[in-house]
């Protein structure tokens, strides 16, 4: 069991940094999943703590131990790969044995564990197969039975499902999960797929463009998104983003959306504003909230459970709301929702950042 | 449809006649190695109604076929063994890690692969005298696997080259380090690349003439293309002593082929086919 | 920082590692023996280990003054630009003849490719004795159809010596480019085959205009494979006529072996400079024919 830390985190290729100083701090135990679109630095982040990585600057320690020059070999960690890296010319028990051979442990323990961990992930049948012989989940098994195995201080996983259909994704994950729960084991997971990172994760730690964007768990960086790239990135359909102005009136704020109004009673300073709006927030009432966004619908979406409904927000974007199955509006009609108190976002929208949650 | 089968038929005749064109020169001497030379003299196309098995036993003892083969044998295998492991070697450093020079190694090595053998032969003959290798199973051994290095380094770096990365960091977090992964994964993982060179360099080592012809002098040391063309030209050309001889050298390559036909094939147009 | 260039040095230590026999059998073996040609070339090399300075004096005689080694050229450029047509075009049709699915393709495929497997030495005997003028094959038959009148000794009229040793060679090599061409057949994505046997265009129209062009980057590599090996061309001659008749066979390879091995001249530098000169046209050949396609490549595409 460890804790795994990044602190001040630096990689540069050359001149060119990818990982630009990264702090992160993984709990003994934590499911800490590593999100963000392709190219924003999570697997390298991920290869840096497994030492295929070396770190430019900045410290990364296991368990309170600095890593940084130690092989990966000795830092106790085990590894499950997105291509799972199964080694083609020995079995599903050598697989799984490989790693313990090279440490010495005693012929009969390898056997035992190697036992113990493919009856847990249910490869008995399998132990003799080689792994072209396998199918596309059974290998994802032994990928994650040959971490098992090590009985390591961290796992790491880099995109461990996206080799899998969508099916044999959702029953694996919960798999992975009960597995964490199982074993109690810090666990460092990365992928670009919001919903293994919402369900799977103790926390989420959401990554753009090399920086850490936020960290939270899944309920708090839905809710309260730092800045607008983690709000535009979570949710499906994602949170509407509209360009607006603030302007102060009284002791509160008035934004002006296109031609729709809103009233905050917080004060803001005059200028542009991004105004962020969660679909499922805007359901219709009697009530006018912090105002009322008008327009046309553009598009009816039905999905059997709810109903993605487009508008388009007169003089401004495309509004989507995520609606219950009874809306029966039409393309072309006319529709009015109200924002509620409390589910309304402002980012500044040079840096993104929050300004304010009302 | 009746002009369809005939031009079938007469394509099908065309491809039997090609097929005797090939193949029967193999069975005429196959033929004339079972018969002595003044049964061939009399009649060479006749058939060996009485084949004589003991001219392969008295090729071996009163001909030296037996040291040829021997020699033949020792050389090819020993060459074969060492290019492979060097050439694996040298592939898996220029496959597997990024370090200066790198191209210029692999240019160097690879573009010997087109150079004339006269280019090298001379010196190599000086050098083989200077260093008291001349005339010696060794000398040979080692242009022989000289030769057959650059082709063979060429060959399996590509296939090295393709073998996935992941492989190799999965290792290293397993604990394996440089040599190590070289044994247990390199060579395993890029076994059928192996076999195809194994083959290649065997067979076009067995068949060496040139280099041999150079190298070595003595009868003893001499290997099967060189015995075999040591009765050629002589006044009296013993006809069925050199066929029993030709049948010996012949033998391994058409039983290793009878085996492994396909990786044969395969090996033997893998420099051809990018 | 420390750790990061200790890793390092372990790294390099283990290209070294890796390297290192390579390098030095090819240093001692290749390179060497590459750079001591070219200078041997400029001297006069008595086997006492006299080494005589003689500058461009070797060159200047081959290139002037040695009509053997201009016949020597002239042969092999013969054997090399008439041989890979042969080798390429026969097996290509043998290669399509089993596309077509024939009957025993197996064992035809078979069949063909073993004389490739085979010594050359044992090729060259095999063809000797073919063309032998009383008991041969070949004269056998001529005579059983009645044209006493065309039988020779192949191999020693200097008229046929040539011709003879091409086609014993094409022989060998025939089955090599027949696999090749095989193999890039059935790499072709089958609906073009397919597409033109809906066409219904003629085997002779559908091999010029649909199966040569999508081979073509096959064939030029073959073509250009042949070529250079043959420019190598020995033991098949030095085996069957020693270059002759009347130099009728003589080759560069076989020329400057006989300077330097045959010959009681006890010469290594001239050899050596015919070796040099030979080593340049063949690299300006590979290199000159590689331009050549490539650039008509880029064009096309």
């Amino acid at each position: 069991m460890a804790t795994v830390e990044l602190s001040r985190v630096w990689k540069r290729y050359g001149q060119v940094p990818v990982i630009h100083d990264v702090s992160l701090r993984v709990e003994d135990g934590e499911f800490m999943v590593l999100l963000g679109p392709s190219g924003c630095g999570k697997s390298t982040t991920l290869r840096m703590i497994a030492g295929l990585e070396s770190i430019s600057e900045g410290e990364v320690r296991i368990d309170d131990r600095l890593m940084n020059g130690v092989p990966a070999k000795a830092r106790d960690i085990a590894m499950v790969f997105q291509s799972y890296a199964l080694y083609p010319h020995m079995n599903v028990r050598e697989n799984l044995g490989f790693g313990l051979r090279r440490r010495s442990v005693p012929r009969e323990e390898i056997a035992a564990r190697v036992a113990k961990a493919a009856a847990s992930l249910g490869l008995e049948p399998y132990l003799d197969r080689r792994p072209h012989a396998l199918s596309g989940g059974q290998r994802q098994r032994v990928a994650v039975g040959r971490a098992i195995v090590r009985d390591p201080k961290v796992f790491l996983f880099d995109e461990p499902l996206s080799n899998l259909d969508a099916a044999l994704r959702v029953s694996t994950r919960a798999e992975l999960t009960g597995l964490h729960r199982r074993l109690g084991a810090t666990m460092v997971y990365v992928t670009h797929d919001q919903v293994e990172a919402m369900t799977m994760g103790s926390r989420i730690c959401i990554m753009q463009d090399g920086r850490v964007a936020q960290v939270g768990t899944p309920m708090e960086v839905y809710r309260e998104p730092a800045n607008a790239f983690v709000a535009g990135f979570l949710g499906a359909p994602p949170m509407n983003l509209l360009s607006g102005r603030a302007e102060p009136i009284g002791g509160g704020t008035e934004l002006r959306v296109g031609e729709a109004v809103l009233r905050l009673p917080q004060p803001l300073p005059p200028g542009s504003v991004t105004v962020g709006v969660r679909p499922e927030t805007l359901q219709p009432s009697g009530e006018v909230g912090l105002g009322r966004l008008e327009g046309r619908i553009t598009s009816v979406e039905q999905l059997g459970a709810e109903t993605i409904v487009a508008f388009e927000l007169a003089g401004a974007a495309t509004v989507r709301a995520r609606l219950d199955n009874t809306f029966a509006g039409a393309i072309g009609e006319a529709i009015a929702l109200p924002v509620r108190p409390g589910c309304l976002h402002v980012f500044d929208p040079e840096t993104g950042a929050l300004v304010l949650r009302a | 449809m009746r002009r369809d089968w005939l031009s079938r038929g007469l394509l099908w005749g065309a491809l039997a006649l090609y097929t005797v064109y090939t193949a029967g020169p193999f069975v005429w001497v196959a033929n004339m190695s079972l018969r002595t030379t003044p049964e061939i003299m009399a009649a060479p196309y006749a058939p060996a109604w009485t084949p004589h098995w003991w001219k392969f036993v008295e090729a071996w003892t009163t001909s030296n076929y037996g040291t040829y083969l021997w020699n033949s044998v020792a050389i090819c295998v020993a060459s074969v063994v060492i290019v492979t492991l060097v050439g694996a070697m040298a592939a898996h450093a220029l496959a597997r890690y990024r370090f200066r020079g790198r191209r210029i190694v692999g240019a160097a090595i690879f573009s010997t692969i087109i150079f004339p053998p006269q280019i090298t032969i001379i010196a190599l003959f000086q050098i083989m005298v200077e260093y008291d290798l001349y005339d010696t199973r060794l000398g040979l051994m080692l242009v022989y696997v000289a030769i057959q290095l650059p082709l063979t380094v060429y060959l399996l770096e590509a296939f090295f080259a393709r073998i996935p990365e992941a492989l190799y960091e999965a290792a290293k977090i397993d604990g394996y380090g440089g040599i190590e992964v070289f044994w247990k994964i390199t060579l395993p993982v890029g076994f059928p690349a192996i076999a195809t060179t194994i083959i290649l360099n065997f067979i076009h080592l067995w068949n060496d003439f040139l280099y041999a012809v150079v190298i070595i002098s003595d009868d003893n040391k001499r290997t099967l293309p060189l015995g075999i063309q040591k009765f050629m030209g002589d006044q009296m050309e013993d006809i069925g002593m050199i066929a029993t001889g030709m049948m010996i050298a012949v033998i391994p390559v058409v039983l290793f082929y009878a085996f492994f036909s396909e990786r044969l094939i395969q090996g033997m147009t893998a420099g051809a086919v990018k | 920082m420390d750790h990061r260039d200790e890793e390092a040095r372990g790294r390099r230590i283990e290209v070294a590692a890796f390297l290192l026999p390579a390098l030095l059998l090819f240093a001692a073996f290749t390179a060497y023996p590459v750079l001591r040609t070219f200078w041997n070339s400029l001297f006069e090399i008595r086997p006492n280990g006299n080494e005589i300075f003689v500058g461009f004096d070797n060159f200047r005689e081959i290139l002037t003054g040695d009509p053997v080694f201009r016949r020597a050229v002239l042969n092999t450029l013969v054997w090399s630009t008439v041989e890979p047509f042969i080798d390429v075009g026969l097996g290509l049709l043998l290669a399509l003849a089993l596309y077509t699915k024939v009957p025993f393709a197996r064992f035809f495929r078979i069949a063909w490719f073993t004389p490739v497997l085979i010594s050359t030495v044992v090729v060259a005997i095999i063809w000797s004795w073919i063309y032998n003028y009383d008991w041969g094959a070949l004269n056998l038959m001529l005579r059983a159809i009645g044209l006493d009148g065309m039988t020779r000794a192949w191999l020693g009229d200097p008229a046929t010596a040539l011709p003879a040793l091409i086609l014993a060679d094409s022989w060998k090599w025939v089955g090599f480019n027949m696999v090749v061409c095989l193999a890039a057949l059935h790499s072709l994505p089958s609906e073009v085959m397919e597409a033109a046997e809906l066409d219904n265009c003629g085997w002779w129209a559908k091999l010029c205009h649909v199966v040569v062009p999508m081979l073509r980057a096959t064939l030029l590599n073959l073509l250009i494979l042949a070529f250079i090996s043959r420019m190598k061309v020995f033991d098949l001659v030095w085996v069957t006529t020693r270059g002759g008749p009347l130099w009728a066979t003589e080759t560069a390879s076989t020329y400057t072996f006989k300077r330097a091995f045959e010959w009681r001249s006890f010469d290594l530098g001239y050899p050596s400079a015919i070796a040099v000169i030979w080593f340049l046209v063949v690299i300006a050949a590979v290199v000159v024919l590689t331009l050549l396609f490539r650039q008509r490549d880029r064009l096309e595409f």
